[in-house]
């Protein structure tokens, strides 16, 4: 998708069913998220599928495989910054 | 798990995330209608419906009793706001894949609907056609740009909205629906076929056909009658017609409204609609049926695939289905549902005696001598009646001219 020409924008609307509006729009936005990281887990199990099928790497390789050394401590502080925008995200409500 | 390929000339190039992202959301949807629907239900049964007891020292009359006493609850705003999220994800999902090249879909629909190599089918649209207020208040569907597409149209070959249909309806429908989402229309036509066996129908009319999904099993059903689909969305019938000559089916498409249809009195041996009714206001209704009992034959047969009316359901079932009324923007839902249908139909001139109403399997899920045993039962009435789950059963209801 480049550029968005079709409208998204529904006539009429569609209804908030918490007390407050904003938690009927966090929840579509969780829903979306949840949604992208599915898509993420489809591309991760095509990857892991061909590599398997071109003898690249073997199921048990890919289960058993570990960060080690400058790899895990670069996957600790990616985790750590995936935390921090995730978690930190509503950091100014109601300030 | 869905197949994100429609089967015919018309599918759109999707990528690998946008099947997936297709796929995520018919599994959300199949959650929501079974897993979060059973939790709510739940909470109705365990709280709400003692609580009202209690106050009302009675059991809820109605759907609409039972919608006031469960609204405040959580457990009903959670699966409402996930059902809506769950709905424009399905739309958002499709218009997303064809804004990655509107021009060249139109232009291939164009092509697909102009070769005659297939089938021989016919469009004629009527530029004039005043559409009513009733298509064009909301988007049905929460669907953006509704059925007749957006204001801002996209030329003369515009069948975005009906890609768009196609396309979420797919995703939509998460498998229950038919390979071709035409399992409405096959199990309704062989309904007639079974049921009315001295009727060999030679004319047939869908009314509020769409993108004609539901049209063209009548012609598989009936393979010497001609047949014709009515609906006032342009974009829809360019789709519809390109749709049925890629699929090879000879099946002729007219822009022209229920209330005001132009074909002749008696011209038609069956007159058909799905799913179409409950988005009418009511004197359209009465209008429509009118007209079906003018262009019927004697002896021909008017059947609507429809939902069960309240009066056939459970106060929690009527409620259950009638949420799409307030929620989905289907406005004359729930004041379709509380008719009489009979009356409508009699109303239309059609005798009492010609009414019949059947609740039956899906035809292509289940063998044909189940399908016949189900018929020929009188209509039985439980929760998984016109309710979207993977053991729907489908209401339909007519009269006989």
């Amino acid at each position: 998708m480049a550029d968005e020409t079709l409208s998204r924008e529904v006539r009429g609307g569609r209804k908030a069913f918490f007390e407050d509006p904003a938690a009927d729009r966090l929840l579509a936005m969780l829903t979306a998220f949840l949604g992208e990281h599915w898509v993420l887990r489809e591309r991760v199990a095509a990857l892991e599928a061909l590599l398997i099928e071109n003898g690249v790497a073997d199921r048990e390789a890919l289960e058993n495989w570990e960060p080690s050394g400058e790899a895990a401590a670069a996957a600790a502080d990616e985790r750590a910054a995936l935390l921090r925008r995730v978690l930190d995200a509503g950091r100014n409500v109601d300030r | 798990m869905i197949d994100t390929r429609l089967g015919h000339g018309l599918d759109i190039p999707k990528s690998r995330d946008e099947r997936a992202r297709e796929r995520f959301v018919s599994s959300l949807r199949a959650h929501v209608l079974t897993d979060v629907a059973e939790s709510m239900k739940q909470a109705w049964e365990k709280d709400v419906l003692p609580a009202f007891r209690a106050e009302h020292e009675r059991d809820p009359a109605n759907a609409g009793e039972v919608h006031a006493a469960l609204r405040p609850h959580p457990q009903f705003r959670f699966y409402s706001s996930l059902r809506c999220t769950a709905q424009e994800a399905v739309w958002n999902a499709v218009i997303d894949e064809l804004d990655d090249d509107v021009d060249a879909f139109n232009r291939r629909c164009a092509e697909i609907a102009a070769d005659q190599s297939r089938a021989q089918g016919t469009l004629q649209l009527d530029p004039e056609l005043e559409l009513p207020r009733s298509a064009t208040a909301v988007d049905v569907h929460l669907m953006p740009g509704n059925y007749h597409g957006s204001s801002g149209s996209r030329g003369s070959d515009d069948a975005v909205a009906g890609a768009i249909y196609d396309n979420g309806l797919n995703v939509f429908a998460f498998g229950v629906m038919g390979e071709h989402l035409d399992d409405i229309g096959m199990s309704m036509s062989n309904f007639v076929r079974l049921r009315f066996p001295d009727l060999q129908p030679e004319k047939i009319l869908d009314v509020g056909c769409t993108i004609g999904h539901n049209t063209l099993p009548w012609k598989r059903t009936f393979p010497e009658a001609e047949v014709h689909g009515i609906d006032i969305a342009a974009p829809c019938l360019r789709y519809a017609h390109a749709r049925a000559q890629a699929l090879g089916e000879t099946v002729h498409f007219h822009q022209q409204a229920a209330e005001a249809v132009d074909f002749p009195d008696a011209s038609f041996d069956v007159v058909f609609s799905s799913m179409f009714l409950h988005e009418l206001p009511l004197k359209s209704i009465r209008a429509f049926l009118a007209e079906a009992h003018r262009v019927l034959r004697p002896g021909g047969v008017l059947i609507n695939m429809e939902l069960p009316p309240n009066s056939a359901t459970t106060p929690y079932d009527g409620f259950y289905l009638d949420w799409d009324s307030y929620y989905n923007n289907e406005p004359y839902y729930k004041g379709f549902r509380d008719q009489d249908y009979k009356e409508l139909c009699t109303g239309a001139g059609f005798a009492e005696d010609a009414f019949f109403e059947a609740v039956m399997p899906r035809y292509g899920y289940v063998d044909e001598d189940v399908f016949a045993g189900a018929i020929a039962a009188d209509a039985a009435f439980d929760e998984d009646t016109g309710r979207l789950s993977d053991i729907i059963m489908w209401y339909g209801f007519g009269a006989r001219r």
